[in-house]
């Protein structure tokens, strides 16, 4: 399946997620991380927005060319997704077996024993239990962890063929995010589905994940495989994100931060995004747009710099 | 839930109690003697008046008038009209389905309209649709109902002379008939506020993340908007419409007047000015059990709408 | 934040907000200097020129015993209006303030106050009204006093929930610490920060007084004739509304004037002042317009 468009808040995005990967998104807020994930689904109001480019499913169907039809019956059978907050995804007023049946109402023709049967089974394989009585639960009975379980658990009922996860632990205790990435890595294995991980969040991303995406300012700014950004990143913004990622062990010493702000989707941008904020700026950054770069077979890169010179400072 | 209903059940009683003997206060606080409003001006010796008032239990003190009333209501007896001098059961037999028969079909007419159009409105929300239910809304919110009252009247003289509405009723037909035309005209300032709430609180129920849960499920529009949101829309909407019930009660007084329709509205206003004081209490004190029971089955309504509640 | 101000002064004045206020002060104007307008006495009789069309001399026709409408309308108003000030008046008066001692000490305050605004509101709206007439006698004080205790409660309630989200935040935390008194504090420090929303509510109100005492006058248990108000016009010339329609239909539409354009008024200072109603998208297209942006 591939994944290329352009959006205003998002520019020029090309991003392949192949079968049975997790590819993570990384990026801070606001960088339209989100964005790219909704677009995919189209969930965005398309009175306010405009989608250009093609999001390819199976490398041939077009979402953005769906009818209103299609769109429905792909949404959840073909792409799911699970959102930041389980508190308020799911609705307050149903039972949660009732909203994962929905899945199978939606998108099955099995019958309503059978699609029960089948929920039961999921909740038993999320670890809500007793699914018999959970079945009957509301979501207001379950604390935040659960109700992220039971998210995945809906998300996969159907057993998509991408699932997108944004930002999926970012609301729960940081002893529920393992519990739920792990989870998470656990189905997708399971069900053979590639994930879309989104966050903020690089200890998460190193945790599951195949591939990695950096984006910065609605650009992918470096992509390759998880170990190759990591021990080898090559754009200025990779490494300083990971520079700042807080190390064990290391008491007294100050927190890595990145100074300023990343700059907001309405403003023009001349040269490269990230030069007011970069440390290794150099005049060309502020007037010209930065190349793409290759830095190993699957190791892509936005920046002027070349790999070998940015590979002094890996981590 | 049987805790909450139970608990629900208790605070009917205890304002029914208390709004009996605030108004049993009020009524007798009157200057004008109830003997006078008996005799109505007629020359009348002492002891007629001495009977009169054992008659209408006047020589009782306040408390214990006030138990034999009460006592009276539980029984089903509503005591004596001191100007028709006959029972006030009889007197209400035939007002009783006019008053409630108002109240109920302007209700019906209300939600059915406002409810859907409110809807309407917020699917479509800042689009012609939307902006013509707003529009409307706002000015029926304006409009009093006696004054629709008299605007029907003069349409119908107009337009539809063999419409009769006044008068009495001899079968289901002929009631409908007559309490048609003032139930559209008490409808209307339901039907703008009841618009705007689920206007307001539908908006807020489609920009909820679990909407977008849903959409991303694949849900249908209609799926999602009376399956998903309405549910969770229709509390506050509820609230406002079992409140504005009691708008309709008291305004059913205005649009009878108009009408002349003979309902427990005139009867009340009448024995307000004649201080026919046992018929106020009697008729206010049904008003407001109406009221009291249909806000406490709205109150019960919510419950079994949410669970939340429920739980607490 | 300056800048932020312009923005939304631009805002506030559109096109419904301008029209409603116009027909509000050209109304509360003429209703003011009646004296001055009015072209007639308004309780003049007149037994030559009973239920006379609109003509030059009685712009909107005169009534059955040939009093000029326009003048009666005029100086109605000023009754009408008045009275729903009262009404308003008595029920800020009382229902404020209990509305934030109720939020601001809670307890056995509280709730002793809250179960007196319960009884009251469970009443039906204006039959508590009816028989608080009927109890102290049929006067317009009377209407006005009774339609001010129904109004009450729902002030007090509003107040109150505003004094519950206030009294959480930082700057009362600071009052305390400083040592002001719980009297300085609920009066000088919280109630300045809750008076922009009573007052959209106060607005409203306003406007739904003049149709409940409308209704009150109609019904023949406001206003005491000679002095009329529209609701008592209505009622007056309720009998002539299949021949001279007019003298019925003006006072009405009169009220619906006023009471519609209170409603669209304060929906629009609603907007303003509610950042959340407000729909950001245009701010920054109207800022785009204006050529203002940000540094």
């Amino acid at each position: 399946m591939s994944i290329s468009g352009l959006v205003y808040a998002v520019r020029d995005i090309t991003l392949d997620i192949r079968k049975g990967e997790i590819l993570g998104i990384v990026g801070e807020s606001g960088c339209g991380k989100s964005m790219t994930a909704k677009s995919i689904l189209r969930l965005h109001d398309e009175k306010k927005m405009e989608y250009g480019g093609s999001i390819l499913l199976d490398g041939e169907k077009d979402i953005l060319k769906m009818s209103k039809k299609e769109l429905r019956e792909m949404r959840g059978r073909d792409i799911s997704m699970i959102f930041q907050d389980p508190i308020t995804t799911l609705n307050p007023l149903k039972t949660i077996g009732k909203q994962i049946l929905e899945m199978y109402q939606l998108h099955t023709d099995i019958s309503g024993e059978e699609a029960q049967a089948k929920v039961l089974e999921l909740l038993d394989l999320v670890g809500i239990v007793p699914a018999q009585d959970r079945f009957r639960q509301y979501p207001f009975e379950l604390s935040g962890g659960q109700l992220q379980r039971v998210c995945i658990a809906m998300a996969l009922a159907c057993r998509p063929k991408l699932l997108i996860a944004d930002e999926p632990t970012t609301a729960l205790d940081v002893t529920m995010q393992a519990q739920v990435l792990d989870l998470l890595k656990r189905l997708q294995r399971k069900y053979n589905s590639s994930v879309l991980l989104i966050t903020h969040n690089f200890g998460v991303v190193a945790e599951i994940c195949d591939r990695i995406a950096v984006m910065y300012a609605g650009q992918i700014v470096e992509s390759g495989d998880v170990r190759e950004i990591f021990y080898h990143p090559c754009h200025p913004y990779t490494k300083d994100l990971i520079a700042s990622i807080p190390k064990t062990g290391q008491h007294g010493t100050q927190l890595t931060t990145i100074p300023g702000m990343p700059p907001r989707l309405n403003q023009d941008i001349v040269g490269c995004p990230y030069a007011p904020r970069c440390t290794k700026v150099c005049d060309r950054c502020r007037t010209e747009a930065p190349p793409l770069k290759n830095a190993g077979e699957t190791h892509e890169y936005l920046c002027f710099l070349e790999p070998d010179n940015s590979r002094e400072v890996s981590a | 839930m049987s805790k909450y209903i139970g608990r629900k059940l208790l605070q009917f009683l205890i304002i029914m109690v208390i709004t009996s003997v605030i108004i049993f206060i009020m009524v007798r606080l009157s200057k004008t003697d109830p003997l006078t409003a008996i005799v109505g001006g007629k020359q009348t010796s002492a002891e007629t008046l001495e009977q009169l008032k054992i008659k209408f239990g006047l020589d009782k003190t306040f408390v214990q008038q006030y138990f034999s009333w009460i006592g009276g209501l539980f029984r089903g007896e509503l005591g004596m009209s001191f100007k028709y001098q006959i029972s006030i059961n009889e007197l209400f037999a035939d007002r009783f389905p006019i008053t409630i028969g108002l109240v109920l079909l302007s209700t019906i007419i209300a939600l059915v309209i406002a409810i859907p159009s409110g809807v309407l409105a917020a699917v479509k929300k800042n689009r012609a649709a939307d902006r013509i239910i707003s529009i409307i809304s706002v000015f029926l919110a304006g409009c009093p109902p006696f004054f629709m009252s008299l605007l029907f009247i003069l349409f119908i003289a107009r337009y539809l002379p063999s419409y009769q509405f006044t008068g009495g009723y001899s079968n289901f037909r002929e009631y409908f008939l007559r309490i048609l035309a003032p139930s559209i005209a008490l409808a209307f300032t339901m039907i703008a506020l009841a618009c705007r709430i689920t206007r307001a609180s539908m908006i807020e129920q489609l920009n909820a993340q679990y909407t977008q849960t849903a959409v991303s499920k694949g849900v249908t529009e209609r799926q999602l908007v009376w399956g998903h949101n309405f549910r969770n829309a229709v509390i506050p909407v509820l609230s406002v419409v079992s409140v504005q019930i009691g708008g309709m009660i008291a305004g059913s007084v205005l649009v009878e007047n108009v009408f002349s329709l003979s309902g427990l509205g005139t009867l009340l206003i009448d024995s307000i000015k004649t201080s026919d004081y046992v018929v106020v209490q009697d008729i206010t004190m049904l008003m407001v059990l109406i009221f009291m029971v249909i806000s406490t089955l709205v109150d019960i309504l919510y419950a079994l709408i949410d669970p939340r509640i429920r739980a607490n | 934040m300056k800048k932020d101000k312009t923005v939304n002064y631009g805002k506030f004045f559109t096109a419904p907000v301008i029209i409603s206020l116009a027909v509000l002060i050209i109304i509360i104007g003429s209703v003011i200097f009646a004296d001055l307008i009015a072209p007639y006495d308004p309780n003049a009789l007149d037994m030559k020129n009973m239920l006379k069309d609109p003509s030059s001399l009685h712009w909107l026709g005169t009534d059955k015993v040939g009093r000029d409408i326009f003048s009666r309308l005029l100086f109605g108003g000023r009754t009408s209006l008045l009275s729903a000030l009262g009404v308003v008046g008595i029920s800020v008066i009382i229902g404020v303030p209990v509305g934030l001692l109720s939020g601001y000490y809670g307890g056995k305050l509280d709730t002793l106050l809250m179960r007196i605004c319960d009884i009251i509101v469970s009443f039906p709206a204006l039959l508590l009204a009816f028989v608080f007439v009927a109890a102290f006698g049929r006067s317009l004080t009377n209407a006005i006093l009774a339609l001010g205790i129904v109004y009450i409660p729902m002030l007090a309630k509003l107040t109150r929930s505003l004094m519950l989200i206030e009294k959480n935040k930082t700057y009362v935390e600071a009052a305390h610490s400083i040592g002001y008194s719980n009297r300085r504090i609920i009066f000088l420090e919280i109630f300045p920060n809750c008076i922009s929303t009573i007052l959209v509510q106060l607005t409203l109100d306003i406007g739904y007084a003049v149709l409940d005492m409308a209704a009150m006058s109609f019904l023949g248990l406001g206003v005491q004739p000679p002095t009329s108000d529209w609701g008592f016009m209505l009622e007056e010339n309720r009998a002539f509304l299949t021949t001279h329609p007019l003298t019925a239909i003006v006072p009405g539409l009169v009220i619906i004037l006023i009471v519609v354009a209170l409603n669209i008024f304060t929906d629009g200072v609603q907007a303003y002042l509610d950042p959340s109603q407000r729909a950001l998208p245009s701010v920054t297209k109207f800022k785009r317009k204006l050529g203002i942006t940000r540094d």
